[in-house]
């Protein structure tokens, strides 16, 4: 108003006129501009994956679903969108260099080895969550490995010691719980994934923790890993706990190793041992049946025999019986005549009392010459 | 006229202006009594200094009625009014003015502490905490910001674990409870675990009583009944050297009772073999022999009863076959003339049993 009265002072007609409208303008322009942002600044759009937490002053009013929103502007509300439906990850004892490559990640090893770039030890470094944490230039290898071996290293229930790397997804299953009761997230899922892992190995065995507990103990992590969110009331919901490399400490692991070679050597020495077995039993059932069978063989063959002969002797003795005199003969006579044409040395002597002739032959083994 | 006009304009600037500053101070005015309490904080209004009112954010709970009423009675005769709710509130501009604090639960990280045991083990033990300022106006008053906070946290949370730990033995504080343990086996005899008495959990629970305590006297803080979390406990280098070396034993013993193992079994399996290739055979040896005596018992039988018909004749049959098998190219024969074959030439009939041959 006080422009546009000084505006009405101006005496030349043509240039007052113009000036007016232009200060019309102006003034349309602005009402103009603060209604476009006032609107432009309600509108608000709630990702897919999101949902929308609305508060006025600062007290929270509403939780908004995907899709495009009005909301008071000019500070009066203001919006926080937050991913509820992403799964996000947590590592533990190492990290992913590009998310979603798990052959490229950080560990223990792979920095001994220097294959790390410093820019990014730096940036795990400052985003552990641990104190100091502030990249030293100089000693940024042995920073690294202490945060990883702070994470990794765990003592046993049999006070032995276990390398455990693992990962935590999680989603958020209470927006405004996640925003307002809890200020550092990602931090409390880490602590307490650390502290109830290692509430779990610590009971256990150090064979538990490698190896034959490791899928209860996923499962009762992810339990317990819950439980505490819930008692903090964080509005976090534990998708997964999953238990990666779990190892024996580094110098420690040749012996176990020689543990599994000797495993194999003594299934190889029974294997072995069982092979034997398994030739030389069924070979010597084999012989037994064999022995047996000969055996009835002998059997049926002395009883034929003894009955073969007996009919034999039985068919001659019948023959003998109708006239013995002359078939003892008849016999005798035929034996002999089968058998001495086959004698090719045969002697004939006079029964003489002193053995007559005899004593001249030189018989081989009978005289007194032979010798 | 001009004159008169450009006065006039003078005055009207002057006024306007005059407005303007007035407007400017009444808006600012106007915003300074109004102050916003945002969801995740607690407030104090103070009036040169001093507070007035406390403005407690619960969420709303069973307790949350409770705790309001406990701060009203605590700070009803200081003339101190305790309000509820975040949103937007009003003040007296200018004279008041207001702190905000979070009221969210709070992370505390630890240094890892390196603490000797009651059995002499030296370990490094890693803690964080989860607090909550419960009390605002005794926190301003005694801590004042949160980095103080963490400073005191640091001095209270470290002497209870301290306080705890080296009390107790170290598997205390490593176990939860006496859970058997399944071993590799091998294992089961010769590793001797460690009685546990009261465990891990009661160690915590008791860090958190004893912190706790001390925080909410002192400083209006609280450590949620959760909160003290132990995430980080291993060896100093020098045991870890040692206990590296008992694993390494441990497993050498089980990879050597493995190859005993293996050996002993073959030789039970060799054993087994030996044996059963033994039984197999004798069984078979002693049936066989049954069976073949059977036989011959049946077969002597069998010629008996033939026989037993004329033992006499059974002999002279028997002779001959004996001639017939027993007499071959090689034999040398010698018959005297009083053999029975040339008794025909002698002169003499019959046969008579007197035979000889050589």
């Amino acid at each position: 108003m006080v422009i546009k009265e000084v505006l009405e002072q101006i005496e030349d007609c043509d240039a007052k006129n113009s000036a007016l409208k232009t200060w019309k303008w102006v003034k349309r322009g602005f009402i103009g501009a603060v209604a476009g942002i006032g609107l432009f600044g309600s509108l608000y759009t709630v990702p897919n994956d999101s949902v929308g937490v609305v508060q006025r002053f600062g007290n929270y009013s509403r939780t908004t679903e995907p899709g495009i929103h009005i909301k008071w502007s000019y500070g009066i509300e203001s919006v926080t969108k937050v991913p509820i439906k992403r799964v996000q990850k947590e590592e533990f004892g190492f990290r992913s260099l590009k998310p979603g490559v798990d052959s490229q990640y950080i560990g223990a090893d792979e920095i001994e080895q220097g294959k790390i770039s410093d820019s990014d030890l730096e940036n795990m470094i400052s985003t552990s969550g641990e104190r100091d944490a502030t990249p030293n230039q100089s000693r940024l290898k042995e920073q690294a490995k202490q945060i990883l071996r702070g994470e990794y290293l765990m003592l046993t229930g049999d006070l032995n010691m276990a390398d455990m790397e693992f990962i935590v997804q999680y989603d958020i299953k209470d927006a405004s719980k996640y925003l307002f009761n809890i200020r550092e997230p990602k931090e409390t899922i880490r602590d307490c994934a650390n502290s109830v892992i290692r509430q779990l190995v610590g009971n256990g065995s150090v064979d538990e923790a490698i190896n034959i507990g490791r899928v209860e103990y996923e499962i009762q992590s992810k339990v317990e890993l819950q439980k505490l969110l819930d008692d903090y009331d964080t509005g976090i919901n534990i998708v997964t706990v999953k238990l990666q490399s779990t190892n024996p400490p580094r110098n420690v692991r040749p012996a176990f190793h020689e543990v599994n070679s000797a495993m194999q050597m003594k299934e190889q020495r029974i294997n072995e041992a069982k092979r034997t077995y398994n030739e030389a039993v069924p070979k010597a059932k084999g012989e037994a049946l064999g022995l047996v069978e000969s055996a009835k063989g002998y059997a049926a063959e002395r009883v034929n025999k003894a009955e073969g002969d007996a009919t034999k002797f039985e068919q001659l003795y019948e023959e003998y019986q109708k006239a013995p005199e002359i078939t003892m003969q008849r016999m005798y006579l035929e034996t002999m005549t089968k058998v001495l044409p086959s004698i090719t040395d045969k002697w004939i002597v006079e029964q003489s009392g002193d053995g007559g002739l005899l004593k001249l032959l030189h018989l081989p083994g009978n005289g007194p010459e032979a010798k | 006229m001009i004159k008169e006009n450009k006065r006039d304009i003078g005055q009207m600037i002057k006024k306007r202006l005059a407005g303007l500053v007035v407007g400017t101070a009444m808006a600012i005015t106007g915003l300074s009594s109004f102050y916003t309490v945002d969801q995740t904080q607690q407030a104090i209004v103070t009036q040169f200094g001093n507070p007035v009112r406390i403005i407690l954010n619960q969420e709303e709970t069973k307790d949350s009625k409770e705790k309001t009423k406990e701060m009203r009675d605590r700070y009803q005769d200081l003339g101190i009014s305790v309000a509820e709710g975040a949103g937007l509130r009003f003040k007296i501009p200018y004279i008041q003015s207001v702190t905000k604090f979070d009221k969210r639960l709070l992370r505390w990280n630890g240094y890892p502490e390196q603490i000797p045991t009651a059995d002499k083990k030296y370990i490094w033990i890693d803690t964080t905490a989860r607090f909550y300022i419960e009390d605002p106006l005794k926190f301003l008053n005694t801590v004042g910001t949160e980095d103080q906070a963490h400073g005191r946290l640091d001095d209270i949370i470290d002497a209870s674990t301290r306080n705890s730990i080296t009390s107790r033995n170290l598997i205390e504080a490593v176990r939860t409870d006496e859970r058997k343990m399944r071993v590799e086996v091998g294992l089961e005899e010769t590793t001797s675990f460690e009685q546990v008495k009261e465990g891990r959990k009661k160690i915590v629970e008791e860090i958190i009583r004893d912190a706790d305590k001390i925080c909410k006297e002192k400083y209006g803080i609280r450590i949620h009944g959760e909160g003290i979390l132990i995430k980080g406990i291993s060896y100093v280098d020098e045991v870890k050297e040692s206990v590296e070396k008992r694993m390494m034993a441990e497993r050498q013993r089980i990879a050597k009772k493995y190859i005993s193992e293996g050996e002993g079994e073959a030789q039970r399996i060799m054993g087994d073999k030996e044996r059963e290739v033994k039984t197999v055979l004798s069984e078979a040896y002693k049936t066989s022999k049954g069976i073949e005596g059977k036989a011959d018992a049946q077969a002597t039988e069998i010629y008996a009863k033939a026989f037993s018909k004329d033992p006499q004749f059974y002999q002279f049959v028997r002779t001959l076959q004996l001639y017939e098998e027993g007499i071959g190219k090689d034999t040398k024969l010698i018959l005297g003339t009083d053999n029975s074959l040339f008794r025909l030439i002698k002169g003499e009939y019959g046969l008579t049993q007197k035979e000889s041959n050589r």
